[in-house]
């Protein structure tokens, strides 16, 4: 079990976004705007990307290999926000329009470091 | 005041007629019949050199991968030795034919069978048998694990699963090994990997990335406008290369390409760089090696994009101003295929960094999603036999290529007659 989730001091206010939206891998974090709904990511996206520059700033204080687990749940909402931005600016719609849900196409291996 | 260029001073006509291909439609039939399938395995993936990868993942002695080449049916393991010999071996044991190496990949120098504890060197030597004295004069020496002709070129590992194989690589290859000579691989060690199981047959899926006809259509959103414009509204190549069975275009791209308004997040992974080069990695000098390479933008347009390189039978390697990607096609049965897609990215050193490589990843993954499920439909379309042919335009001329290579292939008595000039 991993410790209870929390965030870094002055973040606290994102913490309801954590369960559904700190993904742990690329894969995950596609997966979870795939399913959410367009209010949901809508909420999500504009929660993240307020506060971004924000978390820049927070993450940039560590090397990336080196995130205390706090820092590094708060940077994987950041990394959710470029899934949630596929929603929002992109699409129109939570998926790709004409594509089926679900289906087979898997990340295995993400961007490094932070997977 | 600039000059709007025409396409005709973009795009060189006629690809398909300069590469002395027919301009007639093309017969569905290589996509469908079971028949042509099987003429493929036999006389194609089993004599033609199948690329399984780069050395960087084998990257010390004792490295190792397994995979299952499933044209062969075979479950192979590809090594690393304590010489720095890459080295493809069949995975079965030669006692009763049970997998070695069960793991994906890992460093080991000995592998032992999970069934009876035979027990094998990584170059392949069987090293011990438990219990041997209640054996029957067993030769050791003919019970390693049987090795799979394998070949190195520019840090790709070739098997070919002759024995002795026809021709070499380097024959294999012809000019088009001798055009990407000395190629700067940039960010080889580290990759992103999609990977897909997809209902439809190989050639279908190679296709899918082998024009830039359909980016219009298929991708308005995701990149749509990166690869087409008012001049040049149907993404037309800018030029192609056929060098024997392999082939590439050059693709158009966009150069007005702008974030849309509303793309905040681009705006902000993008928030320090001034280059439209997504994977963030063109200062580098490693980089601008690659970019004087003369196989990359090969006409040096400056509306390049990428070149689409297919290297025979079934391999693309893609070249673009941020780095390269490759994608393999692993027919499983007629309409069955094994789909990897591997993009090379340098490690991120900072969040802006890093959050700009999953934008990156994010737009890949539904641009690769609008691709390879385009192609289950395309299949199901071909096995109705609402069609015999298919029609071709120029812009098409790499699957034309590809169509006309497999055929020869499939036709051909020896590899030498197979690779002969037309």
């Amino acid at each position: 079990m991993p410790e209870t989730a929390t965030l870094p001091n002055g973040f606290s206010d994102l913490l309801p976004f954590v369960p559904e939206w700190a993904g742990e891998t690329a894969q995950e974090r596609w997966e979870m705007r795939e399913r959410h709904s367009m209010p949901e990511i809508r909420a999500f996206y504009d929660a993240i990307l307020a506060r971004s520059e924000d978390i820049i700033a927070h993450v940039d204080q560590f090397t990336l290999t080196e995130l205390p687990p706090a820092s590094l749940r708060l940077f994987q909402l950041l990394l959710t926000l470029a899934q949630a931005a596929m929603a929002v600016e992109l699409h129109g719609q939570p998926r790709a329009p004409h594509s089926p849900y679900p289906h087979k196409v898997r990340i295995l291996r993400g961007a490094q470091p932070v997977t | 005041m600039n000059e709007m260029p025409t396409l005709a001073s973009i795009c060189t006509p006629n690809l398909t007629q300069r590469a002395k291909l027919s301009t007639a439609p093309v017969s569905a039939d290589p996509y469908r019949s079971p028949a042509y399938f099987e003429l493929e395995r036999e006389n194609l993936f089993k004599r033609a050199w199948l690329t399984v990868g780069r050395v960087e993942q084998l990257p010390e002695p004792g490295s190792f991968v397994t995979q299952t080449i499933e044209i062969w049916n075979a479950p192979i393991v590809i090594t690393r030795d304590r010489n720095d010999k890459i080295q493809a071996f069949y995975n079965v044991c030669a006692h009763r034919g049970n997998q070695v190496v069960l793991a994906e990949r890992g460093t080991a120098s000995r592998f032992s069978c999970g069934y009876h504890s035979w027990t094998y060197r990584n170059d392949g030597t069987l090293l011990g048998i438990p219990d041997a004295g209640n054996f029957f004069d067993v030769d050791k020496e003919k019970c390693g694990l049987k090795p799979i002709a394998t070949e190195v070129w520019e840090g790709w590992i070739f098997i070919n699963h002759q024995e002795t194989p026809e021709v070499s690589l380097e024959t294999f290859l012809g000019d088009f090994g001798k055009a990407f000579a000395g190629m700067v691989w940039g960010n080889s060690t580290k990759s992103v990997f999609f990977e897909a199981r997809l209902k439809a047959n190989w050639k279908v899926i190679a296709d899918a990335f082998a024009e830039t006809y359909h980016i219009p259509t298929i991708h308005p959103a995701t990149i749509g406008t990166t690869f087409a414009n008012k001049i040049n509204p149907f993404s037309r190549p800018i030029s192609g290369e056929f060098w024997g069975p392999h082939r590439q275009v050059s693709t158009f791209g966009n150069p007005e390409y702008a974030p849309a308004e509303n793309a905040m997040v681009e705006k902000l992974a993008y928030a320090n760089i001034d280059t439209g080069n997504v994977l963030g990695a063109s200062g580098t000098a490693e980089m601008q090696k690659f970019l004087e390479h003369s196989a990359v933008n090969p006409t040096r347009s400056k509306h390049w994009a990428v070149d689409v390189t297919w290297v025979f039978p079934n391999f693309h390697i893609d070249l673009s101003p941020g780095g390269f990607w490759s994608h393999r096609f692993w027919p499983v049965s007629v309409n069955e295929t094994r789909w990897e897609a591997e993009f090379h990215i340098p490690d991120a050193t900072d969040a802006r960094g890093r959050l700009q490589q999953e934008l990156y990843v994010a737009r890949l993954a539904e641009i690769l999603l609008e691709d390879v499920t385009n192609t289950e439909r395309t299949q199901r379309g071909i096995e109705s036999g609402a069609f015999d042919t298919m029609q071709l335009q120029d812009g098409e001329v790499m699957i034309r290529h590809s169509l006309h290579h497999v055929d020869k292939w499939v036709k051909a008595a020896t590899v030498a007659e197979a690779l002969a000039a037309d």
